[in-house]
């Protein structure tokens, strides 16, 4: 016979502490849910913010190195376009 | 133990009379939470041009709001009126005033659009009771390059113009929207399991145009527009084949990152919007009317008398009388006695025919908006000096674009292709959502017409011919130079618009390309205005089409070059004058540590012819090794001559660059503005100064 047929108060108790654990881990999991997911969100909002940054700059960089401007440096400095005559180089990108 | 028993239990039965007694009003608060909803938003699409380099993107701004009456505010509130006076384009005392005289006790907007950047700076000042919010903004990355086609949007990203107009469906995507939960104090918190509706992103656009052709063509039209000093000129190039644009430029032109800053006049596109009388152009399509219908062949001989001749009691000239030539000499001549001649002889109904297969009177349907049709009067409308006139095209009206449709009918071989811009739209993953379709919209005349013909319109390009200025060395070109008589008040007036239009290479094309020129005060006609324009773009655009490049030849074997003129490199960090030296031919060898240090002097002296193996020899300010091999070297000397030094031109130079040569030089910089050195001062040539301030724009 086991014990906890001997004592019927003793197995309700220990059900009742058994519910209570999983009543609090569900509801500790819940919450653990709703922070990660309020991390996600806001990792979302970052990942956006950096993105847009990114464009900034890389917009800036382009800009920069963009053919009108390179054109007039290089004109600046003495350099005149012409035609090429002569075979072609292809180079990979 | 009995405390342990009985709590379950009571819980269970709090449980139990909270759901009978407040259950249904629990519920519908919990619904009400659930129905809160906040949005995401979608980014609008990029614009790419054909080789990715990104034309348009998104980047935040911020709306700058200020509580006065937080604490700690008023002690820094002039630290701030003086960032965002230095931020922006308006003084402190316009911030100042404005939270002066605010309606509200706890609200000011103070700046309606913030960049990043002055943003970041804003919040690493730390002042209490600045409110920021942000939200997208649209970036055009290039300013003005390419504006007429990429358009604009307003403030709350809708667009206004160009593509972002047409493609705005597309382009915006749709927002996405989240439940959240909120609590009493208005924070929002993320809802687990509450319903998620992503947003769909807007689609990026990738465009048939390449950047660096864009910007050739731009320089090139704004440099003749400038020459001609005329009011406004347009250019178009485009693929013969598939119908593909290469590039499409106004000038003037404007900045879709601040549209409001340009006149409508700026920001019209007129290659798409302006009916135009054609003129000489349109001897396309008499000839091709004449040719295939079997009228006359090109080799056949047509009078063109002494230069006039006389239709219905109105006369027709030309600029030189020609006598009795060939058809084909008439389109090489552009005579209009000899094209009016010829049509005279047609079927109107024939001849409006082919001028509706040309594609005249109905629009291209290329991807702008706000294409016009031009107008081609039906047959019953013509009167008798329709026929001749418009066979040199007059009393017709066509897009710039709808001429150049036209002359890639011939450069393909007689199909009219469909002009497009967008190549493909693309997810934000990627994958391409829609190509477009290369296809012809109708066959406009046959391929043996073509033939025919274009021996003709490649000796326009000659020294024969009325386009020879359209001319580059080894480059076959064909095409056709237009002057017609500006139309105003019902009468035509001594003001003119000059067109070229022609396609290379002519044995196999892979461009096509027209140049309107409005109103033009230093010349009139096309071959003189239009035609050095053509040539300045399609020699400099050899370099971008290998394919075209390799059929590329001088017309005799480019002598070995010996010798090259020395430049003057005096007063240059030895940076510089190593790219001049290179540039002129002569092989460099600089050491790292001298590149900032000023070349004092030089041997050979600037302007000696030297040969190019030869070392050229610079001084500068410290000792450097010299080359045992001859290479052009940076070498000694003791002191540095200042006093003989004058201010250099520094213009067209970067900030870095410029701030690094005056450094080099003893002198303090001042900068205003950003991007390249426009202006300078001290001039160049004035006395080496100990501070000068340099506008960046």
């Amino acid at each position: 016979m086991r014990v906890l047929d001997v004592a019927p108060s003793l197995r309700f108790a220990v059900i009742t502490l058994v519910a209570c654990i999983a009543v609090t881990l569900f509801v500790g999991h819940v919450y653990a849910t709703q922070s990660t997911l309020a991390e996600l969100q806001q990792a979302k909002r970052e990942n956006l913010r950096l993105r847009l940054t990114q464009d900034r700059l890389r917009g800036a960089f382009d800009r920069m190195t963009g053919p009108r401007l390179v054109m007039d440096g290089a004109a600046s400095l003495g350099l005149e376009e012409s035609a090429v005559y002569g075979p072609v180089i292809t180079t990979d990108n | 133990m009995a405390f342990v028993l009985v709590l379950p239990v009571g819980v269970f039965a709090q449980m139990v009379n909270i759901h009978l007694s407040e259950g249904s009003e629990l519920r519908e608060r919990g619904e009400r939470q659930a129905s809160s909803f906040v949005e995401l938003p979608a980014t609008r699409g990029s614009v790419y041009d054909q080789a990715g380099r990104a034309l348009v993107v998104n980047t935040a701004r911020y709306e700058v709001a200020l509580d006065p009456t937080i604490a700690g505010f008023g002690d820094r509130a002039e630290e701030l009126y003086a960032l965002l006076g230095n931020l922006t384009d308006r003084p402190a005392n316009y911030y100042r005033n404005r939270t002066r005289d605010r309606a509200s006790r706890q609200y000011v907007l103070l700046v309606r659009s913030l960049d990043e950047a002055s943003k970041e700076e804003l919040d690493a000042a730390e002042i209490p009771g600045l409110l920021l919010t942000g939200s997208f903004a649209r970036r055009y990355n290039y300013g003005r390059t390419a504006g007429h086609i990429l358009g604009h949007v307003d403030t709350d990203l809708r667009g206004q113009a160009g593509l972002e107009l047409l493609y705005d469906e597309f382009l915006q995507g749709e927002p996405g929207r989240q439940a959240v939960q909120r609590d009493r104090r208005g924070i929002v918190k993320a809802l687990v399991g509450g319903p998620v509706e992503e947003p769909r992103h807007g689609e990026n656009l990738v465009l048939t145009i390449d950047l660096v052709r864009q910007a050739i063509l731009e320089e090139e039209l704004a440099r003749g527009i400038a020459t001609a000093d005329a009011t406004w000129g347009t250019a178009i190039a485009m693929n013969p084949r598939t119908g593909a644009i290469l590039a499409m430029a106004n000038m003037p032109d404007y900045d879709p990152n601040q549209p409001g800053a340009f006149s409508d006049a700026a920001q019209r596109n007129h290659a798409i919007t302006d009916r135009i009388e054609p003129g000489s152009t349109f001897k396309l399509v008499t000839a091709v009317a004449a040719v295939e219908s079997g009228l006359i062949s090109p080799e056949d001989s047509v009078d063109t008398g002494q230069g006039w001749a006389v239709f219905r009691g109105r006369t027709m000239h030309d600029s030189h009388g020609y006598g009795r030539i060939p058809f084909g000499e008439a389109i090489v001549k552009s005579s209009n006695v000899g094209m009016a001649r010829t049509a005279d002889r047609m079927e109107p109904g024939m001849f409006y025919q082919y001028a509706r297969a040309f594609g005249f009177g109905q629009p291209t349907l290329v991807d702008l908006p706000g294409e016009v049709a031009g107008s081609l009067k039906r047959p019953e409308r013509w009167s008798g000096l329709t026929l001749p006139w418009m066979a040199t095209g007059y009393e017709v009206e066509a897009t710039p674009l709808q001429i150049l449709a036209a002359y890639g009918a011939l450069a393909n071989g007689g199909l009219l292709v469909h002009p497009y811009l967008v190549a493909e739209r693309r997810n934000v993953q990627g994958r391409v959502m829609w190509t477009a379709q290369q296809d012809s919209i109708r066959r406009a005349f046959k391929a043996e017409t073509a033939t025919q013909l274009l021996p003709w319109f490649e000796r326009v390009v000659s020294s024969e011919g009325t386009g020879r200025a359209a001319a580059v060395e080894g480059l076959r070109i064909a095409g056709k130079t237009g002057t017609a008589q500006t139309a105003s008040d019902g009468g035509y007036q001594r003001r003119y618009r000059a067109s070229f239009v022609g396609f290379f290479p002519a044995d196999n094309p892979e461009v096509v390309m027209i140049v309107v020129v409005n109103n033009p005060r230093n010349g009139s006609y096309g071959g003189a205005v239009a035609a050095p324009i053509f040539r300045e773009i399609a020699r400099r655009w050899i370099g971008t089409f290998p394919s075209i490049a390799e059929q590329v030849a001088p017309a005799q074997p480019l002598p070995e070059r010996r010798e090259a003129r020395v430049p003057d490199l005096g007063g240059m960090p030895a940076i510089l004058a190593a790219s001049h030296l290179r540039a002129s031919g002569f092989p460099v060898r600089l050491a790292r540590d001298a590149a900032w240090q000023i070349v004092s002097s030089q041997r050979p002296s600037a302007g000696d012819t030297s040969r190019i193996h030869d070392a050229i020899r610079l001084t500068t300010t410290s000792a450097q090794d010299q080359d045992s091999r001859g290479r052009s070297v940076v070498t000694t000397a003791s002191d540095s001559p200042r006093e003989r030094i004058a201010m250099p031109d520094v213009l067209g130079l970067s900030a870095r660059s410029a701030i690094a040569w005056l450094a080099s030089l003893g002198v303090e910089t001042r900068l205003q503005g950003s991007g390249v050195v426009t202006a300078q001062s001290p001039e160049t040539g004035a006395s080496l100064p100990s501070q000068a301030v340099l506008t960046l724009r």
